[in-house]
This record gives structure tokens, sequence and C-alpha cells, in this order.
């Protein structure tokens, strides 16, 4: 119910990319879709800029790891990919996981709920001492 | 990165003549490393494996640790006092005897200005003679005479930054990526961005592949090669009209001479085609800012001094000097050969340059040391030898120059050695010519002393101790003025910062020069007293009477060995990267490992008509003597040439070089040497020479 | 021209980049790749700064002035997103950087502890055949310094990056090591390493004796 357009699409948080069209039935694995992008990411990477080398490796292990995935965790690191990639891998990569995390946040077993909207906490400015403490993500 | 060691202190590298500026790092009491300084003007934060690696031999076994006398047949160690006391004595009864022209003195080009000017005084001042020369003698005394005559001061015209200023820069006789080996990635960058570099060699050198042309010309005919470049210049109207007319004098003579210079008779001597002969002027004489570059493949010839009037004739025809990247720029060989003879230790000249004939100069040097003497210059190093062998000199006083190893005609330095009644040297090994010695004085290198070098852009650099001389060994400051002091001469420095202010005073060029102003960025000479440098010479006048440089008309003559049925090839020797001169540094390090041993480069046309395969031992024989390595096949040289370096003592590479020197300066010529070479299945048996020394271009 | 760096204007010359004018008005940026002697590279995105009308963070190091532009160097996106890399860099090491090096130096000012990262690391691969230059291949963070040093520094070609995405890295010749490639031996790449991936043997050996203290291995 969505036209297959460049800003109908964009209204929905989607692109049209190369014009390809991917059905998943709903007995799709969501979070084995997440893990088999970002592998498929990490893959691809030319290895050139830092975020994206070993930032897709981490997500794709975050993801493809056993056990609940630490969400502003996950968010944080795609926001990584996003600002900090010199190409459009780096920083394209993340739009389908948001997409899976905006709408099967479950089957994704995420952790961790939404990140505050204003003034968030942010892990990474932290000290190392402070976000053990109340990190609990994936140690 | 300073946490991990204890001290850091900026220096300037002893090797080569480019002067980069280095970090030498302390941990543990030692020197554990050396980086590169970021401010060095030179380098800009790089160096080569020799300055930042090279730095073990300083810790050798084999330093020298105490002052050693002679003593039946031998030498057994002794104290300072001793070891002075029977210097003084010598000297003493000497000069009594013979009167003070029967000592010489021998400045090293490897020690600071403040160490050379020190000799020089101990000399002229403690003994009372001129009779004091340096190792510049034997490699870049063709380019300080040649500089003077075409423009009147001895140093390059520019600075080392005028090579990325430059549109196009010629070089000859030179290869920096192994000689010079910061200066040459300076070279090979600035081509890589755009630089037209025309290279002119024997050897297809590795900035050959960086160039637009590469002129592969017979040893010994630069002459023929510069003045047919001369030709076309002005044959295609190429010559700086307004330029020539109101900044020289003797064009009409230069232009009458080079006209019988046509490429095709060039070709003919020189083996360079006629049409590159022609690009390579054109490339050069229409860029609107040019260089030249050159080494010791214009100078160590029979006619090296000419040839560098010749390269100067070439920027003079086409304006290319006194301006940002229009610089002639020798690569001078030593660390300090420049500053070694700019502060006096030559037998005619105080410092810059200023002849001993000067009654003014040499009575202003009375009045501030308080002696008298002589209005004649002293003995040159060949006329040392000689002296000593007819028996006039008795005595000489050696500092940091391994004669018996590096000065041609090797047997005649060992005669005169041994004819000496006392030898003094001041070495940091024992080496060759320690073993003539009476007494030998321990003695630092570069990173335990404190001083300054002066760079081949005529830039003066501090140099700091970062090291202590090992066991009783001193620094050279320390030792010459304790033996002034001794002879009844006390000099009266306390540091040799203090020798650096009476330079300044009694030179007016350098009269604005101190180790303070020096501080990390260096000064270019002529300095004046308010401290302004100069890195571009000429900028409005020369430093001639009249302001007006010299043409020189000098027309091409063969070289001093000609090949012929016997010795159909002709041996060009040189340097490699990672090796420096007679490897007494090199060889104590690590780069022994990198570079193990040497190999004669072959054509593989000459290799196959000689019956050479790669790796295969070889006989090389000359007119003089015969060594033996193996041959490695490379289209690097030119065909009928084969080129080898001098590094290790062990291949003696010095034994085939003749007499034969430059016709000005005396500096030998190192460069053409007709051989023969044979493979050794098909050597007769010639065993080598029972005591064969090898003979090294100190340059 | 004139742009502001965190409130000081300073004048810069056409071409020059966001980095050229914070280092002129004296405020640090902390990089990873960047080498003055050097191109700029922009691959290690550790020199994020905010610009004022910009959408999201830029790189300093690529990012040429334009005139009246206003840039914030602690801006906190900025930060955030260069911190963050930079902890992604330390996960990849099998031990902190050695506290000389440039990149403890960028880590300690960004405030980066130990990674929380668990993942794969890289593993221990030496070469010490060569008798100055000792490669520490489990260290290099693929900043390609060294292999830019050798390129536009020295001009031996010597270095080449080799791999790609986490499994990218550098290598001399053709993996057969300094001495037996074209390298020239001028520690143009040890000099320029931010993390000893490229160093002096001898300075090894003598840090080895240092670190064996309490704490200093992970």
């Amino acid at each position: 119910d969505t036209p297959f357009d460049f800003d109908e699409l964009a209204a929905e948080g989607c692109m049209v990319g190369h014009g390809g069209i991917l059905a998943f039935d709903e007995r799709t694995d969501m979070r084995a879709l997440a893990s088999h992008l970002l592998e498929f990411g990490a893959h691809e990477s030319c290895g050139k800029c830092f975020p994206c080398r070993i930032g897709l490796k981490r997500a794709f292990e975050m993801v493809d790891s056993p056990g609940p995935v630490d969400r502003p965790r996950l968010e944080a690191l795609l926001e990584t990919l996003e600002l900090g990639s010199l190409c459009a891998h780096g920083g394209g990569m993340p739009a389908p996981i948001r997409s899976l995390i905006e709408h099967f946040p479950d089957e994704l077993g995420l952790s961790g709920g939404e990140l505050p909207t204003e003034e968030p906490e942010d892990p990474y400015s932290r000290r190392p001492e402070e976000r053990r403490e109340d990190d609990p993500g994936d140690r | 990165m300073s946490e991990r060691f204890e001290a850091t202190t900026t220096t300037t590298c002893g090797y080569c003549g480019v002067g980069c500026r280095l970090e030498a790092h302390r941990a543990d009491g030692r020197i554990v490393s050396i980086s590169p300084a970021m401010d060095g003007p030179a380098n800009k934060g790089h160096t080569c494996v020799k300055g930042r690696f090279a730095h073990q031999f300083a810790r050798s076994r084999d330093r020298l640790t105490a002052p050693l006398v002679r003593e039946s047949g031998g030498f057994r160690i002794a104290s300072w006092e001793e070891a002075i006391a029977r210097v003084t004595e010598a000297f003493t009864r000497i000069k009594a005897e013979h009167g003070p022209d029967a000592i010489a003195g021998l400045a090293s080009s490897r020690a600071t200005n403040e160490d050379c000017y020190v000799m020089q005084r101990l000399m002229r001042a403690a003994i009372g003679t001129h009779n004091i020369d340096n190792c510049s003698r034997v490699c870049h005394s063709p380019t300080s005479f040649a500089l003077r005559k075409a423009f009147g001061l001895s140093g390059a015209t520019g600075s080392f930054d005028d090579i990325e200023a430059a549109d196009a820069a010629l070089l000859i006789g030179v290869n920096p990526t192994q000689g010079h080996p910061v200066v040459g990635a300076r070279i090979k960058q600035a081509a890589i961005r755009g630089l037209k570099l025309v290279t002119a060699d024997p050897r297809r050198i590795e900035l050959a592949d960086y160039g637009q042309l590469h002129l592969g010309i017979r040893p010994g005919t630069n002459a023929a090669l510069l003045n047919g470049l001369a030709h076309v210049v002005i044959r295609d109207g190429l010559v700086d009209r307004d330029f020539v007319e109101k900044r020289t004098e003797g064009y009409d003579a230069v232009a009458e001479l080079v006209a019988a210079y046509t490429p095709e008779n060039v070709e003919e001597i020189t083996g360079a085609p006629a049409a590159g002969i022609e690009r390579a002027a054109h490339l050069y004489a229409e860029a609107e800012r040019a260089c030249i570059l050159w080494g010791l493949g214009v100078t160590e010839h029979l006619y090296g001094s000419e040839c560098v009037q010749l390269i100067c004739n070439l920027a003079l025809l086409t304006g290319n000097v006194g301006r940002p990247g229009a610089a002639l720029l020798p690569l001078r060989g030593q660390n300090n050969v420049q500053g070694s003879s700019d502060h006096g230790a030559l037998p005619d000249t105080f410092t810059d340059y200023r002849p001993v004939t000067d009654d003014a100069v040499t009575s202003a040097f009375e009045e501030r040391w308080g002696v008298t003497m002589k209005r004649e210059r002293g003995m040159k190093i060949p006329e040392m030898f000689d002296a000593a062998v007819d028996g006039s000199l008795k005595a000489m006083y050696i500092f940091g120059e391994d004669v018996a190893q590096t000065d041609p005609d090797t047997t005649h330095v060992i005669q005169a050695l041994e004819s000496l009644d006392f030898l003094v040297c001041q070495d940091i090994f024992e080496t060759e010519t320690t073993k003539y010695a009476d007494v030998i004085l321990p003695a630092s290198a570069f990173l335990e002393k404190t001083g300054t070098f002066t760079n081949a852009e005529r830039r003066l650099q501090l140099v700091s101790a970062s090291a202590e001389p090992p066991g009783a060994a001193r620094t050279d400051f320390e030792i010459l003025t304790t033996v002034s002091r001794a002879l009844g001469h006390d000099m009266g420095y306390e540091t040799p910062s203090d020798v650096m202010d009476e330079i300044a005073e009694m030179t007016p060029r350098y009269a604005g020069i101190s180790h303070e102003r020096i501080g990390r960025a260096g000064l270019q000479w002529p300095v004046a007293p308010d401290g302004t440098d100069t890195p571009i010479l000429y900028t409005d006048r020369f430093e001639l009477p009249g302001g007006r440089a010299h043409f020189a008309p000098l027309p091409y003559k063969p070289p001093g060995d000609q090949a012929d049925a016997e010795f159909p090839l002709i041996l060009v020797t040189g340097r490699r990267l990672e090796h420096y001169n007679a490897g007494t540094m090199t060889r104590r390090t690590g780069n022994l490992e990198l570079m193990s041993s040497d190999w004669l480069e072959v054509h593989p046309a000459d290799a196959a008509a000689l019956g050479v395969a790669d790796g295969q031992e070889v006989a090389v024989r000359s007119r003089r003597g015969m060594i033996r390595l193996p041959a490695r096949v490379t289209e690097r040289i030119e065909e009928g040439h084969v080129f080898t370096a001098f590094h290790f003592p062990e291949v003696r590479t010095n034994l085939l070089i003749g007499p034969s020197a430059d016709v000005n300066t005396s500096c030998p010529e190192y460069k053409v040497v007709a051989v023969s070479v044979q493979p050794i299945g098909a050597e007769r048996s010639a065993p080598a020479p029972a005591r064969a020394e090898p003979m090294v271009p100190a340059d | 021209m004139r742009v502001e760096v965190d409130g000081r204007g300073v004048e810069v010359e056409p071409g020059a980049t966001i980095l050229d004018a914070a280092t002129a008005a004296g405020s640090y940026v902390p990089t990873l790749c960047f080498d003055e002697r050097m191109a700029p590279f922009g691959a290690c995105r550790v020199c994020m700064v905010g610009m004022e009308g910009a959408d999201a963070p830029v790189a300093a190091c690529t990012t040429l002035c334009r005139e009246d532009m206003r840039v914030t160097t602690d801006e906190a996106t900025a930060r955030r997103i260069a911190a963050a890399t930079v902890e992604l860099v330390l996960s990849e090491l099998p031990e902190p950087p050695a506290p000389h090096t440039e990149l403890a130096r960028v880590a300690d000012f960004l405030e980066i502890g130990e990674p929380r990262w668990q993942g794969e690391r890289r593993r221990p691969s030496h070469d010490r055949r060569h008798p100055y230059l000792a490669l520490q291949h489990e260290l290099c963070i693929s900043c390609g310094r060294c292999v830019r040093a050798c390129d536009e520094i020295q001009g031996a070609f010597a270095l080449t990056a080799t791999g790609r995405g986490f499994g990218s890295g550098i290598t001399a010749g053709l993996d057969s090591g300094f001495t037996n490639s074209t390298c020239v031996s001028c520690g143009a790449c040890a000099d320029t390493c931010p993390t000893d991936a490229i160093t002096e043997g001898s300075l090894l050996e003598l840090a080895s004796a240092y670190t064996e203290e309490p704490g200093g291995g992970v």
C-alpha cells in the first residue's frame, strides 16, 4: 500500500536503492535477517574508514551472539556508522537495521528500552568505570 | 613519545652533507633510538638508514677509551698527562730543531666547525705554521674553487627548498637516493609532483626513472655535455640576455668556444644522443626556475674544477642563479666538509676563505691570538706527504682522518707516515693510520660533542652531546685546547660556544653567528651582525669585483685514463645507501646486515661478451692493481662501463685507482679508471698483493 | 580567508582545511590517520568537528575552509562519533596501546578506557627479519600512514595496504618482509606509526622491561 517511488518510500524510512524488492514472509526470523545484513555489510566493507571497518563487524557480532541486544548501544553504533563513515556503505547499512528496530523490536531481542530524547546519557562519553555499573548489556 | 626515554637531545647528523636534524633518545644511560626532528630545515621530519639507525658504532667495543703511546714496537695505555707531555715534548723539540713548518696538521671534515677552527689555531698560533688542511681536498675542493671563481663564494647558491620551488632540475654526476638519501627523497617527491628532472650519469640512477630524460654519458665527458648544453641554449635563443648583460662578464668568449659543441659532436664524445642533448637544454633553459645539482661525479676528475665552472656558465646563460627555485646545489659528501673549509682548516685561508697572503687579515688574527704568522700559504695534503718522504716534514697531528685508508697513492702515504719522526693521531677507533702513530688520543663521536656543523646549504646547525665519550676518551675541543695550552698557547675558551663567538668577531661574513642565534632553525652564511642569514646568495650582486659573475670559456679535454685493447672497460666508483665511506661507522652497525658485501655492476651485453654470469666472481684489473668481487648483471650501468662502491676495505676497490688528479685542486680522479674484467675461472693465478691498502675517497 | 574556530577568528590561506584552521586557532583536534607531512587521508574519522549549518559532523582533515565558516571542535555529536570510533579501534587490539603511542594519547584525550566490545580481536603476528624494523601486525589499525609515508615522504613504495574490512592490514613487499622489498630502511613508517605496529626492534626489548608491571596486560 506504499507506491514504489522515491518520495513515498523515503517517507516510510525506506529507499529505492538499486530498485530491487526483497520479500519476506511472516515466518522470517528478523534477528537472523539483521545478522545476515550486517554480516554482508561487514564482508563488503573496504576497510578504509574505521567506523565501517570495525563498526559493522561489531554490529554483526552484537546481533549474531545469543542473548538480548542492548538497544542503546546498537543505536549508538548505528549513529557512529551513519555519521562517521566515509562512504555510503557504512553510512547506509544502518538504514535497514533501524527499520527492523522500529518495526520488530521484540523479534530482534532488544533490551534497554528507548533512548531518552533529551540530554542523552551517552555511554561513549562516560568514563569506563561509570559505564560498567549501568551497562549490563553484553557483560 | 618521550615517556620511554630519560632524555631526548636534538642534534645534527654526522653522516652526509644533507644535515638532518635528529632527536637522540636516551634510556638506561645510553642512546637507544634516533628519530628525525620534525622541524629540521633540510630533512623536514625525515632521515635515512644511516642517520636514524646506524648509531651503534658509538658504543662499539672497538672504541678507543684511553690514550695510547708507542712503546717497544707496540702501544700501551697511558695517562692523559703522559700522552700530552709526549706530544708537547716532540713538537717543541722538532720546532726548535727544524722550525714550525716541519710540523703539519690535518683537521677533519667529520668534526665540528669549532673543532676545526681550534685545530687550525693550534697549528697556526701554538705551533706557528700554515700547514693545515682537511679532507675536502679529495672531494669537493673543485666545487669550492670553481664557485669562488664564477660567483665569489664557496657554497651552494641556494637551499634544498629550491628543489621544491624549481620547475626543472639538472642532476649531473650525482646519485642522491644512494649518497644523500634525504635530498634524494625530496627530489623524487618533487619529480612525482611535476619537477622536470634531467639526469646525466654513466649509470641509470634511480632518479632517472622519475625524470623526463636521462643522458647516459661516458665517464669524464661532463665538460663536453655542459658545453653542448650551452651551445643549444645559445643556438636556440634561450639565453637570458638581460641577466647576461647586467650581471656577468665573459659571455662572448663562451659563445665563441661552444659554437663547435654541436649536439652531433657532443654525441660523438659523450655517447648521449644529440636529440637528448637538445631536449635537456630546452628543459633546463625554458623552465622559469631551474636548479643544477652535482656531486663527486663532476669533481673527482682530471678537470673536475673546470666542469663546475661550466655548470656555472649554464646557470649564468639562463639567469638561473640568485632566485628562489634557481639554485646551484653541490651535494657535499661529509657532514661538515663545507664547514671545515669555511673555518680556516686550509693551508691558504683563514675563516671565510680569506687568504693568509692578505696582510690585513693575517694581522688581525696575529693581534687576536698574540702571535706572529707568515704571509705564505702552508702545505696541501699531497705536499705534506711529499715533504715527509723527502724529510723536510718531521711531525704530523692527524685529527679524525684515516689517510692511510682514504687518500690516493696509498703506498706513498704509508711511506710518508713511516718517515715522520713523530705522529699523533686523534680518533675514535684504531685505523690504518694510527698504526704509524707515536701517540693516539681517544676522541669523541658526533653524538658526544657540542658545536656546529655546516651542511651543503651553508647552514650552521647545532650539534649537542647526547652521550658521554666512553672511558677516558674526551671531546676533541677539550683535547685540542689542552694540547695548545701545554704548548704554551692558552686559547682561553671555556666552551665551543666561545669559539664561535671568536669566529663571528673575526669574520665579517659570519658576524651575526652565535650558538644562541643558531637555535633550532640554523643560520645560512653570510650572517649579518643583526642575525639576518642568507638562504639565497647573489640576489642582486655577485661577490666578485664589480659585482658581476664570470663566465669561463673552458674546452672539453679527455680524462686522465682511457679504455684500450688491454683495459677495454671504464670503472666508475661511488656510494651505496647502506654504507658510508670506508665503513668505519656503518660496518659497526646493523647496516652490515642490510648490505654485507659489494659487487661489480656489469651491463648485460658486456657480461655476455666476457662470459660473466650474474653472481659470478670476477677479477678486475687496472694499470694499478687487481681486485676480485662478484658480478651483478644490470642495465643500470651503460655498456662499456662497470661500477662498484668503495665501502669494503676487503674488496680494496681503490687499489685500481691511479694518481691522476684535478688540475686546479689536486682532487683525485676517482671516477675514470680503465679496467679489464674476467670471470675468475679464466684468471691466471695472480696472488693478491701482500700488503694491499685500499684508497678510499674521503669525501 | 577568515574562519572561526571555537569562537576564535583565524586567517587561513585558500585551500586550508578545517584541521589547519583549528591548529592555527590553537584548538586541538584528535587524529589517528593524519600526519602533517602527508596529504590528508580521511580514514580514521576521529577528527570529526561540528560545522555551523551542516546537518552532521564533518572530518576536519579533509574539509576545506570557506569564508566565515564557524567550527566547534568539541561539538557533542562530533565528539561522540570520534570517541565511539576510537573505542572500536581499541576493541580490535589484543592489548591496550603502549602509553607512549599516539593512539594511547588520543584514547586518553577522549577519555576512553577499556573498550566494551568483546568480539574478535587481531591475532599476534610478528616479523623481525629486518635488523632494525619490527612489524607487529596485530597492532595495525589500518590508518595507512606507513604506506603513505613510504610513498609520499621517502618514495620507496615498499608498503602496501592488504585485505579488506576487518581483515585489513599492511604488508612490506609482497609479504616478503622489509629486507626483500624495495624498502630503503629509512624508518619513516616507524616514525609515523601511531601504534607501534611498525617500530624499532631495539625499543621493543627496552619496552618489555618496563611494561612488566601489575595491570600492564589485558
